[in-house]
């Protein structure tokens, strides 16, 4: 089934996404054992009605369009380049397993780019897990590696 | 061999599926697999296509007929 992209309110998709949550940290957490997801829904509301979050939707092209992938990115001036403009930074994405096939992926992150340059944002960090790595799909869309994040468990 | 059946040749081969021109990618490929597609359909037929133009391609038709267009 086809698919279609969109840039959305948070209050107007969060209920569609959250039921994608278990099998999206099922699939990419690490740590599970230690570190339990919940959403801070109201910090979420906070940086949306700020204009400060910026998310898309994939839903199907077809009724009732259900909800089967996301992309979150927070909108910030960089700290370091208080004059340069604003910047997007990811939050997380995921897409329905049985929807990453053709050129959806791509199609996808081409989607979420412009709606980003739409809304004037000069500069896109985007990351992607050490263990499942999308790399190869940011590199042929033009973007440069230029950090390894590192975690490390610190809690009791 | 012409242009057409080279192509599906080499779908069939790279997704390890039997491709015909009316194949879609969706059926054929996951978004990795997809790239690795397109990369070695421009190696092999010396064309470049954009990332903007992946939207046309739905179906094994579509890349013949994209590749010929950029060979002419």
């Amino acid at each position: 089934m086809s698919v279609t992209f969109q840039v959305e309110r948070f209050d107007h998709c969060i209920e569609e996404i959250e039921v994608h949550f278990d099998a999206h940290w099922n699939e990419l957490a690490r740590d599970k054992d230690k570190i339990k997801p919940k959403m801070a829904k109201d910090r979420y509301r906070e940086v949306d009605a700020a204009n400060l979050l910026h998310i898309v939707t994939v839903r199907e092209s077809e009724s009732p369009f259900r909800v089967v992938g996301y992309f979150f990115t927070f909108l910030l001036p960089h700290w370091h380049y208080a004059d340069a403009g604003q910047m997007a930074y990811v939050d997380m994405y995921y897409l329905s397993p049985e929807y990453r096939r053709g050129s959806t992926g791509v199609n996808f992150l081409r989607f979420v780019e412009n709606s980003l340059r739409d809304r004037g944002i000069v500069k896109f960090y985007l990351s992607t897990k050490d263990h499942m790595n999308h790399g190869r799909l940011f590199e042929r869309l033009g973007y440069k590696i230029s950090d390894h994040v590192y975690t490390k468990y610190l809690g009791a | 061999m012409d242009l057409e059946n080279s192509i599906v040749e080499l779908v069939s081969e790279e997704t390890d599926k039997p491709a015909l021109a009316t194949s879609k990618f969706e059926d054929l490929t996951d978004s990795l697999e997809f790239l690795d597609l397109i990369e070695k359909v421009e190696d092999t037929f010396s064309v470049k296509i954009d990332d903007t133009e992946f939207e046309q391609l739905v179906t094994v038709a579509d890349l013949v007929a994209m590749v010929k267009a950029k060979k002419n």
